[in-house]
């Protein structure tokens, strides 16, 4: 593949199907120059549950953006997300002639791939934590140093390998070959995380429709990550089970109406007319927050405490980045903030990725956008060794 | 009564819990209905005393290891194995001491899986000695709050004024168990074998509710002033003057225990002095022991000091929502079988809870509709 041939991202989300093509502008920038959504059918908690229909969404969005944009695509990277994912840390020794040299980080880095996951895993990620010379422990860079055994610690991000091949299988079903899988949490990070981010120690939240993964950022590397099976889906099902709602009637409330609890919203919401209920009836705006508001209170309690029980909480200095449909919900910030402290904000993509500036809410992107960032950097380091086809079957620039 | 039949139950958590209980069945008699719960097996060593170990897939039961999060998961992995003990029972006494691993980790959960089921609960909390460090102390205080949100009432007891500088180093938490098991022996005594003012569990259980933080004191004297002697020793007591004011003592509930020698005249002058020195305002509730064969001479005085604090009001609410979350829990999951949104999906369990059940219906949220 050209380093300047355009690349595309697919996301099979719990809510929405996404498709991104970017060109590459040079290393770590892209422009999106278009993306195709529709709403998701046969997924659940970010997992397939149904290969047909989900294969039917990414079929649907291939000829959106074919018959809207004029892009025909054969070949896209995979956004993997869901509570399947899990973390592990590994140790991988080397023995060093004196002097850790070049050739020996290679070797140690690749040894470290050999992450001795079980079969019905597959690796997403594998991120450094730093290195240890001799019994000397947090080595940022040790090579040029003395000694005789370097170890590397890494933080391994894999997910169940059938959750990857379901994906693929839908994917394969419209079509669409599957390049690479990348962990979710981590697209998202790289699209709206600076290095001053990484640096500062950040937490990135992406609060999908089926799951919530986050990702954990300390002197630069990813430190932490995890999934879990909770995202707006719950929300619209708690929802709907407090006021007898339809699934739609739920849906339209929480995106319309529903908020944080703060103690001046108050009055009533009126739900969409359905055969359940007649025209004009009403829920409380504060009853309709209480429900939001615990299960995200929840949420956010339940990360922190997989922070704190992982040792990284403390690192997280910098504060934390929302991203995702449910980073739309009001007042969500300031709930954040006070269950971690520190500053809260709202993800704004990095000035790398252009092309999306005027979507109506750019932090819901994010996972495909980074995707694509991750995907851009793959190709560059793949393409000295091993030049691949473009991902296009036929691509038609400028229209 | 068989100890069966007792609807009062003496919960011992960890092994400083579970050394207490066995000390407090010996002490008053194979009648008290008691109960001891660890993560190390070498606590059921006693075999008059039912003993359930937690955490056995976990732990194998080695023991927490001093570590509070292990604790709590071993519970939380089998709650239920407490059940068929709690046949009937409508008040638990829970002994523990905070600091370590079991006591630390699994109290508070197990006083919620109590709440759960109805039953109200007062938990005798140890705290570390000064001088075994802060991350005991950080621990043990950690714990204090989660208890305290759990339970209907909490009485810690800082070991440092449950025994005095004097003693030995290597007899203090002896005697601290031993001065603690003889406080609840007394105790039990009051409510189960009443003299002529009765005061029986249901007085405790209805005192208990709800009542938030308490202080717990014994004093005992013999001699012609010993009504004296042992009102100047509670007022001197540091379980029950340090660190409060009578502004905040909301009820009194006190246990007089005697032989047959005791005069109308003392349990007057114990009732009143007490009252005078820490709340003359709050409620009072006192019960006597007439027992010539154990008491002959002396007179003992067991009180609990109710205390109106901040704290209390704030968690009564989070205490009533665990007790009636058991019975919504049914509800709740009745709500969540008749949707079918996640049943074709993995479960997502935290600590035992399923997660797919909406938060509101398990947090028990009253909605404003």
């Amino acid at each position: 593949m050209n380093l300047s041939d355009p690349i595309a991202a697919l996301e099979i989300g719990t809510s929405r199907t996404v498709i991104a093509i970017a060109e590459p502008l040079g290393p770590g920038r892209i422009s999106i120059v278009a993306y195709g959504d529709i709403p998701s059918s046969g997924v659940r908690k970010s997992q397939i549950t149904d290969i047909g229909q989900a294969g039917v969404s990414v079929s649907s969005v291939l000829k959106r953006l074919e018959s809207e944009n004029g892009y025909s695509i054969g070949r896209a990277a995979l956004a993997v997300s869901g509570p399947q994912i899990r973390v592990k840390q590994l140790v991988t020794q080397w023995q060093v002639d004196k002097t850790v040299t070049e050739n020996d980080l290679t070797e140690i880095y690749n040894r470290s791939c050999d992450t001795g996951l079980e079969d019905d895993r597959t690796l997403l990620d594998v991120a450094e934590l730093g290195y240890g010379l001799d019994g000397l422990d947090g080595i940022a860079s040790p090579k040029g140093m003395s000694g005789r055994l370097l170890k590397l610690r890494t933080l391994v991000v894999h997910g169940a390998k059938a959750r990857v091949e379901d994906a693929r299988a839908a994917a394969t079903a419209a079509k669409l070959e599957i390049s690479d899988a990348y962990f979710a949490g981590r697209c998202a990070a790289e699209a709206v995380l600076s290095p001053e981010d990484k640096a500062a120690g950040t937490l990135l939240i992406d609060l999908g429709g089926g799951s919530t993964s986050y990702v954990a950022f300390a002197d630069g590397r990813m430190i932490h990550a995890g999934v879990l099976g909770v995202g707006g889906d719950h929300v619209t099902n708690d929802v709907r089970l407090a006021f007898s709602l339809s699934q739609s009637q739920a849906e339209t409330v929480k995106r319309s109406a529903s908020a944080i609890f703060s103690p001046e919203r108050t009055g009533r919401v009126e739900i969409p007319a359905s055969l359940m209920s007649a025209e004009g009836a009403t829920i409380s705006m504060r009853a309709l927050d209480t429900v939001v508001n615990a299960r995200m209170g929840e949420l956010f309690s339940v990360v922190r405490e997989e922070l704190d029980a992982a040792g990284v909480l403390h690192r997280l200095t910098g504060g934390v980045v929302l991203t995702g449909g449910g980073a739309r919900l009001q007042n969500v910030v300031s709930l954040a903030r006070s269950i971690f402290g520190g500053a809260v904000r709202t993800g704004t993509l990095v000035p790398g990725v252009e092309g999306l500036e005027k979507d109506e809410f750019p932090p819901q992107l994010a996972t495909i956008a980074g995707t694509l960032l991750l995907e851009q950097r793959n190709s560059d380091e793949q393409s000295i060794f091993d030049p691949l086809t473009s991902i296009f079957k036929k691509f038609f620039p400028g229209k | 009564m068989k100890p069966e039949n007792s609807s009062l139950l003496l919960l011992g958590v960890g092994g400083a819990g579970a050394t207490t209980v066995r000390g407090v069945r010996r002490a008053y008699g194979a009648s008290i209905r008691a109960l001891t719960v660890d993560a190390d097996a070498s606590s059921g060593t006693s075999a008059e005393t039912p003993f359930v170990l937690i955490g056995g897939d976990r732990l194998a039961g080695r023991g927490a290891g001093g570590l509070p999060a292990e604790a709590r998961a071993a519970f939380l992995d089998k709650p239920d194995v407490l059940d068929a003990h709690l046949e009937g029972v409508r008040t638990a006494v829970i002994v523990t001491a905070l600091g370590g691993g079991t006591g630390s980790g699994a109290t508070s959960e197990i006083v919620r899986h109590l709440a759960g089921r109805g039953i109200v609960t007062i938990v005798f909390a140890t705290l570390p000695f000064a001088f075994e460090g802060a991350e005991r102390q950080n621990a043990a205080h950690n714990a204090l709050g989660s208890i305290e949100h759990a339970a209907d009432v909490l009485v810690p007891l800082p070991l440092d004024q449950l025994v005095t500088g004097e003693d030995n180093m290597k007899e203090a938490l002896v005697r601290a168990a031993d001065t603690l098991a003889t406080a609840l022996t007394l105790l039990w005594r009051v409510l189960e074998k009443p003299g002529y003012i009765a005061l029986d569990a249901e007085h405790l259980r209805n005192a208990l509710t709800d009542a938030g933080r308490a202080r717990f004191a014994t004093a005992a004297a013999f001699g012609a002033d010993r009504a004296e002697d042992v009102l100047r020793a509670l007022s001197s007591s540091p379980l029950l003057v340090s660190g409060s004011s009578i502004a905040h003592v909301k009820s009194i509930f006190m246990g007089i225990l005697a032989g047959d020698d005791l005069r109308l005249s003392e349990v007057a002058r114990v009732a009143d002095g007490f009252r005078a020195a820490f709340g003359r305002n709050a409620t009072f509730q006192l019960g006597t022991v007439n027992d010539e064969a154990t008491f002959s001479g002396r007179l003992v005085v067991a009180v609990l000091v109710f205390d109106e604090t901040a704290v209390a009001k704030g968690t009564r609410e989070t205490r009533r929502a665990d007790r009636v979350a058991h019975k919504n829990r049914k509800n709740a999951e009745a709500a969540l079988a008749a949707s079918d949104r996640f049943s074709d999906s993995e479960k997502t369990m935290w600590h035992n809870e399923d997660l797919d059940i909406p938060t509101y219906l398990r947090h028990n949220l009253t909605l404003d509709r």
